[in-house]
């Protein structure tokens, strides 16, 4: 044993002093099967093991590094967090203190906390918006659509009104690309229980409607999920055109001309399925975009957009009243509404839903939409 | 701060925190509404005093001045596109009216089961609505005075505090007869009246 050792060691010697005669690495040397067998498995080791140690602490040191960035990035936001809730925080105490007086120091540096916020966080919570897309996107295939239970094409300046059932995909097509649908939805088993568009933006913080989000209710509940899309900013801020818009700019806006408006059209399809005047409130439009800008002004991008589509999936049994008509800030002489396919398909609800985590408040909103759907079929 | 009106108010009432009120102003009277400590959001409603189903609209008096911000000169559109009220004056830069009501079951879901006993604005509104004759059907988007909401280039929306200070008010002067209903907002989970409920004044009086 004590021999061999000495041997080995004698030899890794020998091979060593070789090698460094011959100025070659190791590699190269274990080539020749005879210099191979003579030296050198422990100096393969030991240059191995240096090597190793060498990427070792240079593995720590990038975990080290990559820890620290991230500890400080998060550090950082939750400073900005922390500032961010001391608004309130500042405001309450400087209340209480000095006789209701609010400390305009105070405020400001609030307000900055409150824009640095923004900067910082706006980039990432887009990341994480795109991260959920991908995942929705992939969600939506999960939806295996079946049957087709109705289809019909909606033409400019015409309305239907359809009771869906939860568990439909509503699916509208715009292969032109110049379409404007509105969109109200109803609980049918209590309109009074209707699309908000209010909640539906708050609740996510996000005004602009596309895949994934849910169509809420002024009860806390979800009508709708956007379960496939092509538009990513669907409009939720300007409703529909009314009569006084329609005849300011087309000459007529009544149901019996040639440009109705979206109000009447709506309350007239609506009526059919038991919806009085008074339901017709803010609607969707689905498939033009209205964006805001800084200063709060609201104007419409996008143009024509051709092969454009959408899909709904009912998330409780529904009435749904549809109109196409010109969005009420399409500047155009002309009254123009390119048609849209209508489909309705019902659906195997995938297990795990994808568009059901995300949030807290998505879970809270399922919940609350499958406890009231319980309720119905009980 | 209204001194000079003193004499001639009609209506001058101060509306304790978490609390409503309703009023019917006459076509060419002015409504002030003041935010008397502050950090205060006023939830606001109209409805034409003689036919209840012509209503304020928030998003025709969005896409009328194409803004969403409402602003000194902003007027208030009703459902079919008609004037109701204008604001003439006011010491707040913007208000709001794409960010709705609080309410019971809304504020579960954003801010967890504990909050749905909480006051809302929504149950003032109906509370209200009720007495006068009319339903839930007829509650409808609303106007936010002093409450600052933000948009970012992406969509992402914000209340953000940092607009309003004790003192600030807003004349509204009324385009036809209207039913005002305000709900003073009791929401105490977010900046909008920084986290406890003040009381405001409301007055009105005839030029």
């Amino acid at each position: 044993m004590t021999n061999s050792v000495t041997n080995s060691l004698c030899s890794a010697r020998a091979a060593h002093g070789l090698r460094r005669q011959l100025g070659l690495q190791a590699g190269w040397l274990a080539d020749f099967p005879f210099v191979a067998e003579r030296i050198d498995y422990a100096s393969h080791r030991r240059d191995r093991d240096r090597i190793d140690n060498v990427l070792r602490h240079l593995y720590r040191l990038l975990v080290g590094l990559v820890s620290l960035a991230a500890w400080t990035g998060r550090k950082k936001d939750l400073e900005i967090l922390a500032s961010r809730h001391q608004i309130g925080f500042l405001q309450r105490n400087a209340k209480g203190a000095s006789g209701n007086v609010i400390n305009c120091a105070e405020r400001s540096n609030a307000l900055k906390a409150d824009q640095r916020y923004s900067s910082v966080r706006a980039p990432h919570r887009a990341r994480e918006r795109s991260d959920r897309d991908r995942l929705r996107r992939s969600g939506a295939e999960r939806h295996r659509l079946m049957t087709v239970l109705w289809e019909q094409v909606l033409g400019a300046g015409h309305a239907i009104a359809h009771r869906v059932r939860r568990d439909t995909v509503i699916r509208f097509d715009d292969p032109e690309g110049d379409a404007c649908v509105h969109l109200l939805a109803f609980n049918a088993h209590d309109p009074s229980e209707r699309f908000n568009p209010a909640d539906t933006m708050k609740i996510p913080w996000q005004a602009y409607v596309g895949q994934g989000t849910l169509l809420l209710s002024d009860m806390g509940r979800i009508l709708l999920t956007v379960i496939d899309d092509t538009s990513g900013r669907h409009d939720a801020l300007c409703g529909g055109s009314n009569r006084a818009d329609n005849e300011r700019r087309y000459g007529a806006g009544s149901v019996g001309s040639s440009t109705p408006n979206a109000r009447d059209l709506m309350a007239v399809a609506g009526a059919r399925l038991g919806l009085v005047r008074a339901d017709i409130g803010p609607c969707l439009n689905l498939f033009k975009q209205a964006v805001v800008a800084k200063d709060g002004s609201i104007s419409l991008i996008g143009g024509v957009r051709p092969g454009g589509s959408a899909s709904l999936r009912a998330e409780m049994d529904l009435v749904v009243v549809l109109a196409n008509t010109p969005h009420r800030l399409d500047d155009r002489s002309a009254y123009t509404a390119t048609p849209v396919r209508v489909s309705a398909h019902s659906m195997a609800r995938p297990a795990p839903d994808p568009f059901r985590s995300g949030s807290a408040e998505r879970g809270r909103l399922f919940e609350n939409t499958e406890a009231t759907v319980a309720e119905v079929s009980a | 701060m209204s001194g000079a009106h003193d004499p001639m108010l009609d209506v001058d009432d101060i509306v304790p925190p978490r609390s409503s009120w309703t009023g019917v102003v006459r076509a060419g009277q002015t409504m002030r509404a003041i935010d008397l400590e502050g950090n205060q959001a006023i939830d606001f409603l109209l409805y034409d005093a003689h036919n209840s189903v012509h209503r304020y609209s928030a998003v025709d008096t969005i896409s009328a001045q194409r803004n969403v911000h409402l602003v000194t000169g902003t007027r208030l559109m009703s459902n079919e596109g008609v004037p109701m009220m204008t604001i003439v004056g006011g010491t707040c830069d913007y208000h709001d009216t794409i960010g709705g009501t609080c309410s019971k079951p809304v504020n579960g879901v954003r801010y967890g089961r504990h909050t749905e006993q909480q006051h809302s604005c929504a149950d003032n509104f109906l509370d209200v609505a009720l007495r006068l004759g009319l339903s839930k059907r007829d509650i409808v988007a609303n106007v936010n005075f002093f409450m600052n909401v933000t948009f970012d280039d992406d969509g992402t929306t914000g209340i953000v505090d940092g607009i309003s200070a004790p003192g600030l008010y807003i004349d509204l002067r009324a385009d036809i007869d209207v039913r005002v209903i305000i709900s003073n907002c009791p929401q105490i989970n977010n900046p909008c009246n920084g986290y406890s409920p003040t009381p405001i004044k409301i007055q009105v009086w005839s030029d």
